[in-house]
């Protein structure tokens, strides 16, 4: 469909073993980045975005966990096939991932610099004298005030902020990178840090010309960052479009109502009480193979409890999967 | 004079040791002033280590203010016993954010909601199972339900029986420290509809802390904006949205994440810098050092909080006055 893709998942399907049973925490999954853009991966907690993340970096713990079936290609060949030498040559040169708490992430007993190096050393071969120089031009291309000074801390003398920019600093410390892959960069931060490392992110992401894939609860951080969206609930994507058509034209009950009780939604402004999903997320174990959002949706039929439905499309590039869907927006109604 | 609570120019200071030792003065609450009237709902707003949550405390006085009065419907707490702030502490209660850390894992849900009966002497064993099965009704948690154990229950139903149990004793004010931030948003939505909904049916006021700009926006009647321990801006909800006057409280506004793809960060003017440590504030007026207006007197000494216009107070030199 898309000529210029970067990473395409087919039909991914991961579980995990545990005590209780089986949980099947991602269902026949199938997404698609072209080169350059922004995907953002979005749902609530135990939704499989994180997950999906670790399964294309092959970072799932085998065991408990488990790539049933599916492939992962990226610029045209597959993962799943890789050898673990394989990928530790991809992980950190041509993939490479942030993630949402940068202290835990980092070393702790290294200093940032040494860490950044690291990057160069393990992937080409260089001095350790110019690996450090490239470090610190990093920093200073994450926008670290005094980066000379700054390479030499350790990962507690600073700020959250500018820790996830050395993190930022650390994924692209690599001759050529394709994808990465931002797991709720911000979640940890304030919000007029939050702005900096989106507004960073963005313009990083148009410099180096790489592909994103940004997994985030938040809408408000989709709104400002994705070029497409994928909307996650309970293991299985619902539904994948423009970011445009996601928050003007919904078709999932899922994604409206996701939509709708974010308390900055334009119905919530002067609004008594927010919009609000009832109930809870289910619990993956007892999944059977129908919708799992049925049992919260206002829209739901018989049918939804019998099987998933098969993807439907609404324009070129939104697809969605419902039996009863929301009812397309009318242009008069976006404006 | 009809507030609930008026907290008069409070601080609070913590020591802080370094690792040579050395003892440094943070601090946290640095001569705020509040109230509350009876059934209203108050936001505090702002980021990590402004002191919000020490307010929250110091107000409840679970930390004892350095300086500064607290009065409970005209009498001050100052002066009051041991014996007399635990009646008290029947009237103010508290919703914390970590509904995992905050209920006992050893202990059925009954007996967690039940606990500020038990320490208050309220009722008979009969009437303490009738009323929490009421109040267990009451937040949406099935009464059949009251034998099983926090870990049993989902982030969004630990959260109802924390406010059961800060509801049970009937309350005139209920602190909310963060009491949305750690769920879902999904479950966010139904909380907060369920805080608005008792507080229609029961008239306790509320103090509502918040990061989160949006939340407190949806759900207060009126913002304190705070700043590395001080009021940079107060204001009734509409008038603080619609003319927000302190330089901070606008970069707050423009840094929040909108929700429309079509007015992006990338098109607004976003502050720079990091919040400055609390231990070693800036001069003058804190905010200065990211400041797009500040001069030589924003440097040099920092402005009171004043009324600019009816009800709106801020803290700057250049707000206008």
């Amino acid at each position: 469909m898309i000529s210029n893709e970067l990473l395409k998942i087919d039909a991914l399907c991961v579980s995990f073993n545990t005590q209780r049973g089986k949980v099947r925490a991602v269902r026949n999954l199938s997404l698609g980045i072209a080169e350059g853009e922004t995907l953002a991966l979005v749902g609530e907690s135990g939704c499989g975005k994180s997950v999906t993340a670790h399964a294309i970096t092959r970072l799932i713990p085998m065991p408990p966990g488990l790539i049933e079936s599916g492939s992962i290609h990226f610029r045209g060949s597959n993962l799943l096939s890789f050898s673990e030498k394989q990928m530790r040559a991809i992980r950190g040169s041509r993939i490479s991932m942030i993630f949402q708490e940068p202290m835990t992430s980092l070393n702790p007993v290294f200093t940032i610099g040494a860490q950044i190096a690291e990057v160069f050393l393990a992937h080409s071969k260089m001095s350790k004298q110019n690996a450090h120089t490239k470090a610190v031009e990093l920093l200073k291309l994450v926008k670290i005030p005094d980066p000379e000074k700054r390479a030499k801390s350790y990962p507690h003398q600073l700020s959250g902020g500018m820790r996830q920019r050395a993190m930022i600093a650390m994924a692209l410390a690599s001759p050529n990178p394709g994808l990465m892959i931002a797991d709720e960069p911000t979640t940890a931060l304030d919000v007029t840090i939050q702005a900096q490392v989106l507004r960073l992110l963005a313009e990083l992401k148009e410099r180096v010309g790489m592909g994103l894939l940004l997994i985030t609860h938040d809408m408000g951080v989709v709104a400002e960052t994705a070029d497409r969206v994928a909307v996650m609930y309970a293991g299985r994507k619902v539904e994948d479009a423009p970011v445009e058509e996601i928050f003007t034209n919904p078709r999932h009950p899922y994604t409206l109502g996701l939509l709708g009780c974010q308390p900055s939604a334009p119905a919530n402004r002067g609004a008594p009480r927010l919009t609000s999903i009832g109930g809870s997320v289910p619990d993956l174990l007892t999944l059977g193979e129908g919708c799992p959002f049925e049992n919260r949706c206002n829209r739901a039929l018989p049918v939804c409890r019998e099987n998933f439905p098969s993807a439907a499309a609404a324009g070129s590039a939104h697809t969605y999967y419902c039996h009863n869907p929301e009812a397309p927006q009318t242009e008069e109604r976006r404006s | 004079m009809n507030s609930l609570l008026i907290a008069q120019n409070i601080r609070k200071n913590f020591t802080i040791k370094d690792n040579q030792g050395r003892a440094h003065l943070l601090k946290a609450v640095d001569g705020v002033s509040l109230d509350i009237a009876p059934g209203e709902i108050v936001g505090i707003v702002g980021e990590s280590g402004c002191g919000k949550s020490t307010l929250g405390r110091t107000i409840l006085r679970l930390y004892e203010p350095d300086s500064g009065t607290i009065t409970w419907k005209g009498k001050n707490l100052n002066s009051f016993s041991r014996e007399e702030m635990k009646a008290l502490r029947k009237a103010m209660q508290m919703i914390f954010q970590d509904p995992f850390s905050s209920l006992n894992p050893r202990k059925k849900v009954k007996n967690i909601i039940a606990q500020p009966l038990l320490v208050h002497k309220a009722d008979s064993p009969e009437e303490t199972a009738r009323r929490v099965e009421a109040v267990m009704k009451e937040v949406g948690l099935n009464p059949a339900y009251k034998r099983r154990y926090p870990h049993q229950f989902s982030g969004g139903q630990r959260q109802r029986i924390g406010i059961a149990r800060a509801l049970i004793l009937e309350p005139e004010l209920i602190v909310c420290d963060e009491a949305v931030s750690a769920l879902d948003v999904s479950i966010q939505a139904q909380i907060l509809n369920l805080i608005l909904d008792l507080r229609e049916k029961h008239g306790f006021a509320t103090l509502f802390i918040s990061h989160d700009l949006a939340v407190v926006e949806f759900i207060a009647e009126r913002i304190l904006v705070m700043y590395l321990g001080r009021i940079v801006e107060k204001a009734s909800k509409t008038s603080l949205t619609e003319n927000p006057l302190h330089p901070y409280t606008r970069a707050l506004f423009e840094a929040f994440p909108s929700a429309n793809p079509s007015r992006r960060l990338s098109k607004k003017h976003i502050v720079m810098g990091d919040v400055p440590s609390p231990l070693n504030p800036p001069s003058g007026c804190h905010f200065h050092p990211r400041c797009p207006l500040a001069d030589e007197k924003c440097r040099q000494s920092s402005p009171p909080l004043s009324e600019v216009s009816p009800g709106h107070w801020a803290a700057c030199w250049k707000s206008g006055v």
